[in-house]
């Protein structure tokens, strides 16, 4: 259903993703994990052609398959929130704060079909805001963004996604502006709707807890390319590559024991030279990995790693 | 209506600070005045007799006396305060005129200009400096923020000069003195216009860019709204509380007479009034004017207040 092959995109001259190839197929869910500022955000807004300041400098992105690249501005508006919906990490700074969250769902509705009535629009979103167990749904359509806890916006925001009954939804770090107790209602909330409406997802994320409990496959990028991607539990059981296991390694556990980071630093977008981005942190990194980019290796059926040496 | 109540609650506060505001601003200027070396009684005689050091002691001390300025300075203020209140601004000391009719008769003319500036100030301001927020850095955004730049840089008076030497003296298409006439208004109009679409283009520009850049713009988009709705829908609409509040300033800034261009062009409104009365130290008439500034201003910045009541529920709600 999407499939990005080859993806580059750039700010200016710098090429902030790279090469990157992800395919997420119907009714799956699909996490891309990664340290800060290696492109996550930037490969997910490019599904929409949200950035106005990213340039898609290469690829393609095929949903089903069209290339999103190569349609029209009217064309890509039309899969905005109707076929393809986004949730954001902070919802409530996505929302007009000047706007009540019921014309917030009325708009949702009404810019894919001029013919939407409100009071048809507001009883589509009771209905799913009940399926949601989002109770109180009349002081919800007349509050304002800022009125709501982030927890709620974020409730709100995945309740408006599934206004038009979209295939796929994008959400950059849905979790991560949010407590324990809200993260694990919004994991519970994503994992409903992709059992009862069999929406295929692709969700950016921090939180190992998300990646284990929600999606079916996962993706770990670094330096703005795929490095690990296969099935979530053979990634977390057998990591191939030697980022992905340091990645594991550096997740906190409750047992009271400092985890160990990463050395070294994310790398730079400026330079274009060739080889491994991860090489400099590498453990097990030989002349080769300065040099070549990293080869394409199949671990098992569902499983690749780019790396010279897995 | 559903704003009533805010509305109701705002009039009292602002009724307690108006009054509170000018009592302080009026006790300034007459205490200004009060200490300014220069003898209102002396210029008032000087100014009847035409003769410039003929005025005897006596006679002074005799006008000062009319004039009430023998009293000590609390009661001048005073008494001046109780007649106000009464409805009465006192008496021009130059003219003899009440001073209420004096403002009465002044503020025509300045309602005139301000009225045809402020409007085409409006016209242009606004949609350009939406346009430049926009196509921010293209061509027309860069031309526009050149001469912005000039337009604030350069003083009225130079402005003034300018325009009078280009159309009076050079092109001769227009009067230099032409009062109470559409003709004469057309320069102190447009320089009035150039002082203030200059920076007014700015400041709309600015928040209409910073409203474009907040997240919500992103997230519309997101969900299919067009660009259009966004511009129009979204951002307008959450700029509109300071566009409009700058557009109250400009009017209290025009209404309250341009000095320096009124004198100029001989525009016989208040700002050429209130320069008169300086010059002549004309107590009551200063007072009066200063009055009439700051009850403009309250008035407006009132309804900008319950405009912004209006449009923005962060501040319906008591957010802001
Ligand atoms: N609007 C932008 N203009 C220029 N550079 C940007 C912009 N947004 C992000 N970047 C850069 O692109 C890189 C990737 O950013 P991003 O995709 O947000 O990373 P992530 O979501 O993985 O943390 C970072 O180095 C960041 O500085
Ligand atoms: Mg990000």
């Amino acid at each position: 259903m999407l499939d990005i092959k080859n993806l580059s995109v750039s700010y200016g001259k710098t090429r902030v993703v790279r090469n990157l190839s992800l395919k997420v197929n119907t009714g799956e869910i699909v996490c891309i994990v990664g340290e800060s500022g290696c492109g996550k955000s930037t490969a997910l807004k490019s599904v929409l052609m949200l950035d106005k300041n990213a340039s898609i400098s290469g690829g393609e992105i095929l949903f089903d398959n069209k290339d999103i690249t190569k349609l029209k501005t009217e064309e890509i508006r039309h899969l905005r929130g109707s076929e393809i919906a986004m949730i954001f990490q902070n919802s409530y700074l996505s929302m007009n704060p000047t706007k009540t969250i019921g014309h917030l769902f009325y708009e949702t509705v009404k810019v894919h079909n001029k013919k939407a009535k409100k009071n048809q629009c507001l009883e589509k979103a009771e209905e799913i805001m009940k399926k949601l167990r989002l109770w109180e749904t009349e002081r919800i359509f007349s509050s304002y963004p800022f009125e709501l806890s982030g927890g709620m916006c974020q409730r709100i925001a995945i309740a408006a996604a599934m206004m038009n009954d979209p295939k796929l939804i994008l959400a950059d770090e849905p979790t991560s502006a949010l407590d324990v107790t809200a993260q694990a209602e919004v994991i519970r909330l994503l994992k409903y709707v992709k059992d009862n409406y069999n929406t295929s997802m692709l969700i950016v994320t921090h939180n190992m807890g998300v990646v284990a409990n929600l999606s079916d496959k996962a993706a770990v990028m670094y330096g703005g390319s795929i490095a690990e991607f296969g099935d979530t539990w053979d990634i977390i059981n057998n990591p191939a590559h030697p980022y992905t296991k340091a990645l594991i390694k550096a997740v906190p556990e409750m047992n009271g024991k400092v985890p160990e980071g990463i050395e070294g630093l994310p790398p730079e977008f400026s330079d274009e030279k060739g080889g491994c981005p991860f090489a400099p942190r590498c453990y097990s990194a030989k002349d080769i990995c300065y040099k070549n980019s990293p080869e394409k290796h199949v671990v098992s059926k569902e499983h690749i790693v780019y790396c010279n040496f897995c | 209506m559903r704003h009533l109540g805010t509305v109701c609650k705002k009039i009292a506060i602002s009724a307690v600070q108006t009054a509170v505001i000018l009592i302080g601003i009026t006790l300034v200027t007459f205490f200004i005045l009060h200490i300014s070396p220069v003898n209102p009684a002396e210029i008032y005689l000087m100014g009847n007799s035409g003769n410039v050091g003929q005025v005897s002691q006596e006679a002074i001390e005799e006008q000062e006396k009319k004039m009430g300025l023998d009293k000590p300075f609390i009661v001048q203020y005073a008494s001046w305060l109780n007649n106000v209140a009464h409805g009465d601004l006192g008496k021009s000391m130059t003219t003899s005129k009440p001073v209420k009719d004096e403002i009465a008769e002044h503020a025509v003319p300045t309602a005139v200009l301000t009225a045809v500036s402020l409007l085409i100030t409006v016209l242009i301001s606004v949609p350009l400096g939406i346009y430049c927020a926009v196509k921010k850095d293209r061509a027309l955004d860069n031309i526009v923020r050149i001469f912005s730049f000039l337009g604030i840089s350069m003083p009225s008076f130079f402005i003034s000069l300018v325009l009078l030497w280009i159309f009076c003296l050079k092109l001769q298409v227009l009067p230099v003195i032409a009062q109470r006439s559409p003709k004469g208004m057309i320069l102190p109009a447009a320089v009035l216009i150039i002082q203030c679409s200059s920076k007014y283009i700015r400041q709309v520009r600015a928040v209409v860019l910073e409203q474009l850049n907040q997240e919500y713009v992103m997230g519309a988009a997101a969900r299919g709204v067009s660009e259009r709705d966004i511009l129009f829908k979204h951002v307008l609409k959450n700029s509109a509380v300071p566009i409009l509040t700058w557009c109250g300033m400009y009017f209290g800034i025009m209404l309250g007479g341009a000095s320096v261009i009124e004198t100029i062009f001989s525009w016989d409104g208040l700002g050429k009034l209130a320069v008169e009365s300086v010059t002549t130290l004309d107590y009551y008439m200063i007072q009066g004017f200063v009055l009439w500034t700051a009850v403009v201003f309250l008035i407006v910045n009132f309804a900008v207040d319950v405009a912004g009541d209006i449009i923005d529920p962060r501040v319906k709600r008591g957010r802001i």
